[in-house]
Parts: structure tokens; C-alpha cells; sequence
């Protein structure tokens, strides 16, 4: 007879696929994501006479990536959102007379598989990668298997620590400390070897930095980091032939996987406990996906600080309300994720102060893509999934503008934390700056509206993947007009630097923002909120 | 007074609600039973406007979706609505504030009957699931609704609660309020109960007002009709 765990493997990849292709959503999605993928990879630039910059230069960006996913990883432990066992392995599997060394082993290979779709989305990366790296099918795919082995890892280490430290609040600290402090003496060991060429950098003079940085992260030492290192080590030297790098990282990360092993089987703990609270997390958050809710995320530790709304009356409530969670969710005007954010754009422009005129469009783009995820996480969003807001008894408009406000208040605030680093960085004029600016903030606005739109058209709509699918592509044609008249107001208007350009997206997408917040300002009188 | 007249509720072909009509007047409970899938929840979220429909619903005369029927009407969901990051007085104050409310003594008295005085600079997100569901009650009952609709309201909740929870139903009933209980658990309605409607399939099989006579109990109707002994159509409407 068949082993239980390898039936119960085959059984649910064999589920899975025939869900796939049962469900005419799921199949769309993956139909959607192969297209993207082919278009990705046939639109590469085609770089002339293979003038590739130093592949070296990719082997430090894959070091950086996979650290500090792992840290991150491996700093969060259990409250990965992608856990080893579900709550029906913790319920069936561990109470039943299986060894839980066979269970463990069924987990990790799961948790293999899921780390690799995981790293799906560095497919899309080929375009880019390929035309300034020459990076190839081959390469790709061992960037994302080293990806996969990353986040592998790293939760191996939680589970390690967990089980080792369970019960013990010192040690568990003990270990965090050693953690930062390991990333602290990476960082500063990463910065005496740029020492020579960070001054420069005042100058404008990039290059050395990134030269010397380069160095340090694509070879040793700045490959011993402990993991993460050395798997962007052997993702390296596959690169460039550097077997004895290869052998060294690799007998690493044997050792380290058969030590961890080790601590896991053989501890006098057993890793259930651990297991049964992050799948009882991730089971929570599987239920409120299936009924159509966006995770919370809030903060684990949340000071309370001074109690009360103070303020508001009727619709207000909503603002005062929201107010108060932003400040508990440790909030300062704009969220972690929009902080996050706002840095990768403002570090994104330092590369762009290299390219040619142009630069801050090129980094108002890039912002606005990313506008795309960070609106749709915004607390209007949260507040739609519970009745209150359509239970209310106030005009609906007045709800909707209210429950709005909070977030357009902070997009404001984020558009000026972004965009004034970003002018001094591309040496921007003021003018081009206060109207990207405005540009950036009536995106917001649209995109807001754009979600509304959505909750109002395909708020019927029971696949939550094609709401998704539907949420970009609206949001996608909404931004489209204001482009258009952008391009136009710039190509036929004798208006300074990018004026044009930034005045005609502005105009066009808060005039369009208002007619789709007004056709749909009875969303919170009348919803269609299915299963909510 | 809740009165519900030809609601049909449609997801593509699927019929969730089927021409459904019933009333619950001003000092009764209305009960709905039925097996899950029956539609119960769907009806639910149409009475409280979160599902669109044909037909229609009155809360005391106004439309359900006008704010002078959602200024009467308070809803328990299934699943209880707790804001993480607001603490229990919190959302009572939201509560207060939204709906234009300024008894606050009330709202103290309702946290102090389920429990949560003691609590009430907890979050959302630190109550058990239990108290979390006594936390969707008080603020159900915050602003003094007349039309009440609850959804499972005593699933998760302790023996004090339940208790107290009684109690409160048969309070708003003495004070004319109109409430609609919808549950599985048949023998904890069975003593205060006015009318009760049985679903089946979207539709309503059977509708038994409580006359006080001697006769077949709540739950030996139920079974018949859930377990295919009755015609649903003569289904012991009375």
C-alpha cells in the first residue's frame, strides 16, 4: 500500500491541476500570466553587439534580493503567510501514529513546491535582466530556484529557532539580537569596502560605488552571509563557472540543511506547537479570503495609546475613526507599505539621474505603477468589508467622501515625501516638481475612484480572482485618458520642461476620478457584497 | 414592523431567494430555520441592504436601503464585525457618533450585561471570538434599533451571554421592537417564539405562528420538512 503522505501529496497536486482547469476563472488567470510572460519575453530590447553591463553586478543584486527575503522571513517565523502545514495536516496528520520525522519531510517538500510559485513573478523579470545582464532562460530559472531555496531556508530557520527556543523568552531574544546584529556587521563590512568610492557619491559619481559594491556582494567574504549568501553564491558561480565557489557555497548549504535537520528531530520539542498557531493564522486568513475580506494586517503589538475618537458626527465618524486606527497601526501619516515603497522609487531615481532627459517621468511611472497595489490596500478597502459603512443611516456620497478622505490625505502627504528627494536627486525644476506632484495626487484619486468603480460594476462577481483581473484592467483604461491628454497638452502647448504632460494627467483624471465618484455614490447605500 | 414581499435573489442562475414574502410585526420574533443552503443568510443580507434584489423590503414603512429605515434597523452578522484597532468603548463611540446617538449611559449598561465592561480598553483584534460576537451585539443594539435582525447570533457565546442574550430578546420584544433570528438551534427559540419560517431551497416550506396550543413542536416540524416526511407545501402552515 501506497505511504499515506505520498498519496496525500499526489492526490492534492492531482486536485489542483483539475481545479485549474475546471475553473474557468483560474484557467483565465494562468492563460493571462503565460501571455504576460511570452510578451515579456519576446518584447526584450535587444541589446547591440552584447554590450552587457558586468555580470557581477547581478550576482550582488541576487546576494541583497535573497537577504533580506530571508531576513525578513526569518525575522517573522511564524507569522509567514505561507506556512509548512495546513490546519487539516495539523489535525489529521500530527494525532495519527505517523512518525513526525515522515511528517516534517512532507512538509518540507510542500513547502518547496510553494516557495517555487512563490518566485513565479521573477519570470517577469526576463525583459530587463536579459537586456542589461544577457541573462538567458537557464540563468532565469536559477534565480528563481534560488529564490525558492531562500525562502525554503529560511523558514527551516524559524522552525529551528522556535523549536529550540520554545519557552525560553531569552534565548528567542538572544537569537534575534545575534541576527541583527550579524546584518549590522554585514552592512558596515558592505561599506568599508566601498569606503574609497563613497565620497564620490556627493560628487554624482556612481559608478565606483557600484563597482566596489558589486565586488563586494557577488564574491567572498561578502558571500558568507549566512543562507542567503550562499545560495546567491552557487546561483553565481553557476553564472559565471566558478566551481570552486560553487563547491564551497554548496557544501554550506548541505551542512546547513542536515545541522537544521538535526535541531529539529532531535529536540526534545517537537515542532507541533509552532506549526498549529501559524496554521491556525493562515487558516484565518484562507476564511476571510474565501468570504471575500482583506486581511487586516495589523500590528502585532499595538500601543493603545489615548482613547476616544474625540470628534465626528454622522458620516465624519468614519474619518475620526480611521484616524484613530492609522495612529494604532503605527502609522505616521503613511503606511509601512507605502513607505516601502516611496523608497525603492526614490532609490529607483538615482539610477534614473544617470539616464538622459526624462528622468522624472520615467520615476512617475514606475511610482505609479506601484500607486496600483499600494491604493487597493488602503483603509477605505478595509472598511468596505464590514456592514457598518452601508448600515449608517447618512446620504451615501457624504459616506463615501468621508471614508476617503483619510486615505487621500495620506497619498497627498506621500506624493511630496517621494517626489521632493526624488527632484533634488534628478535635479527636477519646481515647476515640473509641484505639478508631478499634482499629477501623482490625482492619481491617487482615480485609482480610489477606480476602486469604487469596481466594488460597484463586478461587486457581483464570486471569483475574487477575476475582481482582481477586473480591478486592473479598470484601473489600467481609467488611467488612459489622462495620458493621452497629457501627451497632447505636451506636444502642442509651448509649456516648460514636462508641464504639460503632468497638467493634462492631473485635470483629466480628477474630472474623471469626480463623474465616477458621483455615478457611484449610492455603493454605500444599496451594496452587493456577496458572502460579506 | 419588518415586511419582506416578493424578494427574489439571484447569483447568475442560481436562485438564492425564490419570491420570498413574510412579515415580522411590531413585538414579535420572527424565527428562521432551515438546513444550510437554505437561503437564510441571503434574505438576511437583503433586509439589511447588503445584497441587491428584486421585490421589496420595508423597515416601519421606509424603504430598507433610506436612511430612515437603516436609523431603525441594527444587524447581527454571522460572522462577528470588530475593527482591530479600535478598543471596545471605541466602537461603541463610533457607534454613538455615526448614528447621531448620545446616550452613553445605555451603551455602558449594554457592555456592563455582556461582560465587557472590565474590557473595554481591550482591541478588537485581543477578543476571543465569543466576546468579539458580544462586542457585534452591543453595537447592533447601540443606537436603540426597532427592526433587529440577528444572524447565529448565540454560536461562540458562553452560557452568561446566551443567557442575557434571551433575556434582551425578550425585552425588545415587550418594548414593540420587530426581531428576526435566524440559527440552527431550534430548542434555544423554542420557549419565546412568534412565528417561525422554515426554508428550504430558496423558499419558504413551511410558516407556523406560535398560538400557545399544544401540538407539534418547532423541531419535530423541522425535521419532517428537512428530512422530506411533509409536503413542504402543506408543510404545517398555520
Amino acid at each position: 500500500m501506497k505511504s499515506p503522505l505520498v498519496y496525500l501529496t499526489a492526490v492534492k497536486l492531482k486536485n489542483q491541476l483539475k481545479g485549474v482547469l475546471k475553473s474557468p476563472a483560474k484557467l483565465l488567470y494562468g492563460v493571462f500570466l503565460i501571455a504576460m510572460f511570452a510578451l515579456v519575453a519576446f518584447a526584450k530590447n535587444e541589446t547591440v553587439g552584447g554590450n552587457f553591463r558586468s555580470i557581477s553586478e547581478l550576482g550582488a543584486i541576487l546576494t541583497i534580493f535573497y537577504t533580506i527575503m530571508f531576513l525578513m522571513v526569518f525575522v517573522t517565523g511564524s507569522s509567514s503567510n505561507t506556512p509548512m502545514f495546513t490546519l487539516s495536516d495539523v489535525t489529521l496528520l500530527f494525532p495519527s501514529p505517523l512518525s513526525p520525522n515522515k511528517i516534517l519531510f512532507y512538509g518540507l517538500f510542500r513547502q518547496l513546491g510553494v516557495s517555487l510559485l512563490l518566485g513565479f513573478f521573477l519570470l517577469f523579470q526576463y525583459g530587463w535582466l536579459n537586456s542589461v545582464y544577457g541573462v538567458g532562460y537557464g540563468h532565469l530559472l536559477l534565480i528563481v530556484v534560488g529564490y525558492a531555496l531562500t525562502l525554503f531556508f529560511a523558514q527551516l530557520c524559524a522552525m529551528a529557532v522556535y523549536v529550540r527556543t520554545s519557552g525560553k523568552d531569552n534565548a528567542g531574544r538572544a537569537i534575534r539580537l545575534c541576527v541583527y546584529g550579524a546584518a549590522a556587521v554585514y552592512i558596515a563590512l558592505a561599506a568599508f569596502s566601498c569606503r574609497d568610492a563613497l565620497p564620490l557619491l556627493s560628487q554624482g559619481d556612481y559608478e565606483p560605488a557600484l563597482t566596489a559594491g558589486s565586488a563586494f556582494f557577488s564574491t567572498l567574504p561578502g558571500l558568507l552571509f549566512p543562507v542567503s549568501g550562499w545560495i546567491s553564491g552557487i546561483v553565481g558561480a553557476l553564472f559565471t563557472g566558478n566551481w570552486l565557489q560553487l563547491a564551497l557555497c554548496a557544501v554550506l548549504i548541505l551542512a546547513a540543511f542536515a545541522a537544521l535537520l538535526l535541531l529539529i528531530t532531535k529536540s526534545k520539542n517537537n515542532y507541533y506547537e509552532d506549526v498549529l498557531q501559524t496554521a491556525e493564522l493562515a487558516q484565518s486568513a484562507i476564511t476571510a479570503k474565501k468570504e471575500g475580506q482583506l486581511a487586516e494586517a495589523s500590528p502585532k503589538n499595538v500601543k493603545v495609546g489615548k482613547i476616544g475618537l474625540g470628534k465626528g458626527l454622522g458620516a465624519s465618524a468614519i474619518y475620526y475613526k480611521h484616524k484613530v486606527e492609522n495612529r494604532r497601526s503605527g502609522v505616521f501619516f503613511i503606511s509601512n507599505m507605502s513607505l516601502l515603497f516611496a523608497v525603492i522609487i526614490i532609490a529607483f531615481s538615482f539610477f534614473m539621474k544617470m539616464a538622459e532627459d526624462g528622468a522624472i517621468i520615467a520615476v512617475f511611472a514606475m511610482g505609479t505603477y506601484m500607486q496600483l497595489f499600494s491604493v487597493a490596500l488602503g483603509r477605505f478597502n478595509r472598511e468596505l468589508i464590514k456592514p457598518y459603512i452601508y448600515l449608517i443611516p447618512e446620504p451615501p456620497l457624504k459616506k463615501l467622501l468621508y471614508s476617503l478622505k483619510e486615505g487621500l490625505i495620506a497619498d497627498s502627504i506621500e506624493a511630496v515625501l517621494i517626489f521632493v528627494p526624488v527632484a533634488f536627486i534628478i535635479g527636477a525644476s519646481p515647476l515640473d516638481t509641484v505639478f508631478c506632484i499634482l499629477a501623482r495626487i490625482s492619481f491617487s484619486l482615480l485609482f480610489t475612484a477606480g476602486n469604487v468603480l469596481v466594488e460597484r460594476v463586478f461587486g457581483t462577481v464570486s471569483s475574487k480572482v477575476l475582481i482582481f483581473f477586473f480591478y486592473f484592467f479598470s484601473l489600467l483604461v481609467l488611467a488612459i485618458p489622462g495620458v493621452v491628454l497629457g501627451v497632447v497638452l505636451m506636444t502642442f502647448l509651448p509649456l516648460p520642461g514636462f508641464l504639460g504632460v503632468f497638467l493634462g494627467m492631473a485635470l483629466c483624471n480628477v474630472l474623471l476620478s469626480l463623474l465616477v465618484l458621483y455615478l457611484c455614490r449610492g455603493l454605500l447605500q444599496y451594496a452587493e457584497l456577496n458572502s460579506r | 414592523m419588518l415586511s419582506i414581499s416578493g424578494v427574489t435573489k439571484k447569483y447568475g442562475k442560481m436562485v438564492a431567494n425564490d419570491n420570498i414574502s413574510f412579515a415580522v410585526g411590531d413585538g414579535q420574533i420572527g424565527i428562521l430555520l432551515g438546513p444550510n443552503g437554505a437561503g437564510k443568510s441571503t434574505i438576511i443580507k437583503c433586509i439589511t441592504g447588503l445584497l441587491r434584489f428584486t421585490g421589496r423590503i420595508e423597515v416601519n414603512g421606509f424603504e430598507n436601503t433610506s436612511q430612515e429605515a437603516k436609523r431603525q434597523l441594527g444587524y447581527i452578522p454571522e460572522m462577528p464585525a470588530v475593527y482591530d484597532l479600535l478598543t471596545v468603548s471605541e466602537h461603541l463611540e463610533f457607534i454613538r457618533r455615526a448614528y447621531r446617538m448620545e446616550d452613553e449611559a445605555y451603551t455602558r449598561e449594554l457592555l456592563e450585561r455582556m461582560e465587557l465592561w472590565d474590557k473595554k480598553d481591550k482591541l478588537g483584534k485581543e477578543l476571543s471570538k465569543g466576546m468579539q460576537q458580544k462586542l457585534s451585539i452591543c453595537c447592533a443594539l447601540a443606537h436603540k434599533p426597532r427592526v433587529i435582525i440577528f444572524d447565529e447570533p448565540l454560536v461562540g457565546l458562553d452560557p452568561h451571554a446566551i443567557k442575557e442574550l434571551k433575556q434582551i430578546f425578550r425585552e425588545l420584544k415587550a418594548g414593540g421592537a420587530s426581531v428576526l433570528i435566524s440559527t440552527h438551534m431550534i430548542d434555544s427559540v423554542e420557549d419565546y417564539w412568534d412565528v417561525a419560517n422554515i426554508m428550504m431551497n430558496g423558499r419558504f416550506a413551511a410558516t407556523k405562528l406560535n398560538d400557545g396550543s399544544e401540538g407539534q413542536s418547532l423541531e419535530d416540524l423541522f425535521f419532517e420538512i428537512t428530512e422530506g416526511k411533509a409536503d413542504p407545501q402543506e408543510g404545517g402552515n398555520s
